[in-house]
């Protein structure tokens, strides 16, 4: 029997240092192909290496009739790189903004409104370091999100934490679909 | 069960006498869908899909489906197969639906270059009358044929004031087959469109399938 093939592209965007490597790293199945390179100035203070141009993995799922891959694309959190993540969300079937409650918060705003502009796609927001489901809406809300828009809390540094985060945003994505089919 | 309409406006009257062309026309002009019955005085009927032509047929002798038979593009066992039949009144509308084994670009071909035949012989002659009949297209392919029959008799050699009707083209020119053929087109996807079944398109249930089995096995995998 063959198998269907099917194939889904997730966005990691958020600010500097939130835990987007983090977590494309706790779901891919490859090694992650990185862009990162050694930080400098104060952003040194905060990590030895960050993400330039964007972060790449996949995980791969195949049950008995269906074979499905996910591209897992992380995009630079420096407002400077921004226009990687503009190219990189323009055909994402769903984007996940991961965010600290101790980030940035003018920055995480800035960039939670870029990210919106134009974005056809489901939007998850992981609310990292978190662990109470309204605290991460709490700090979703600071940054500017929607009252509809889904906030999780989550620690990525636990990797069973990081499949949990993708799952919630393919179900937002397995929403939109349905409907789009309704309408 | 839903059922969407696809009348377009009104049929209106013809003020005026007008070539066949002028009442084809005419009725894309009004997106119209349904069957025009048009007197030259030989009778043809062109049948509408939101304005656009999808067959026209002259009152011949011999069926449609003795026509198909004897052009070889069904036989009589395919014939009585597709055909419903309602006291007197028969349908081969769907005819590939229920009869699985029609090669169905030949027939469509055939009926592509009927359609041709009968407007391009009819084209500039004068309506005596024309007689409008709309319908409606359901979603699941069926045709229920609207009450309002509008029949309007138009004395011949009354000159043209229908201000709905855009500059006649001339028949038999190139772009007058041109629309024709754009009509033909444009009826054959919307046919395509109206018998598609009132559920999920088929890629998007494998779509969801996928997303809901790789769900499971990234849940799975965090459970692990």
């Amino acid at each position: 029997m063959t198998l269907k093939k099917f194939t889904f592209k997730v966005l990691v965007a958020g600010p500097f240092a939130a835990g987007k490597t983090s977590l494309i790293a706790a779901v891919s199945q490859t090694p992650v192909v990185s862009t990162d390179v050694a930080t400098s100035g104060h952003e040194a203070e905060v990590k030895a290496s960050t993400t330039v141009a964007m972060d790449f993995g996949t995980f791969e799922w195949v049950d008995s009739s269906v074979s499905v891959k996910l591209l897992l694309f992380g995009g630079p959190g420096q407002k400077r790189l921004s226009f990687m993540t503009d190219i990189l969300k323009t055909d994402a079937d769903v984007v996940i903004f991961v965010v600290r409650p101790d980030s940035n918060v003018d920055i995480a705003t800035e960039m939670l409104s870029d990210l919106r502009d134009r974005l056809n796609s489901p939007l998850l927001i992981a609310v990292n370091c978190c662990d109470d489901d309204a605290v991460a809406r709490l700090v979703a809300a600071s940054i500017g999100a929607h009252a509809s828009d889904v906030a999780v809390a989550c620690q990525l540094n636990v990797h069973a934490r990081g499949l949990e985060v993708m799952a919630a945003a393919l179900e937002l994505l397995d929403e939109r679909i349905m409907a789009e089919v309704n309408q | 069960m839903t059922m969407s309409t696809s009348t377009g406006d009104a049929c209106l009257p013809f003020a005026a006498a007008q070539p066949v062309h002028g009442v084809v026309a005419h009725h894309a002009q009004l997106r119209f869908s349904g069957c025009v019955t048009i007197r030259t005085p030989e009778e043809i009927s062109v049948w509408f899909a939101d304005g656009a032509v999808f067959f026209a047929d002259d009152a011949s002798e011999y069926s449609v489906a003795d026509r198909l038979v004897a052009d070889g593009i069904l036989d009589a066992a395919q014939v009585r197969r597709a055909t419903v039949q309602i006291d007197e009144t028969r349908s081969l509308g769907f005819i590939a639906h229920r009869c699985t084994d029609v090669d169905v670009h030949r027939l469509l071909l055939w009926a592509e270059l009927a359609t041709a035949s009968v407007l391009r012989a009819s084209a500039d002659q004068l309506a005596v009358s024309v007689e409008s009949q709309r319908f409606v297209v359901h979603p699941e392919g069926l045709h229920l044929w609207q009450s309002d029959r509008q029949y309007v008799s138009v004395p011949p050699g009354t000159p043209s004031t229908n201000p709905v009707a855009g500059p006649a083209l001339e028949p038999g020119s190139p772009q007058f087959f041109l629309a024709i053929d754009a009509a033909w087109e444009h009826a054959a996807a919307e046919d395509a469109a109206c018998r598609e079944p009132a559920h999920e398109p088929v890629e998007s249930v494998d779509r969801r399938f996928a997303l809901r089995s790789l769900i499971g096995g990234l849940r799975t995998r965090a459970r692990s």
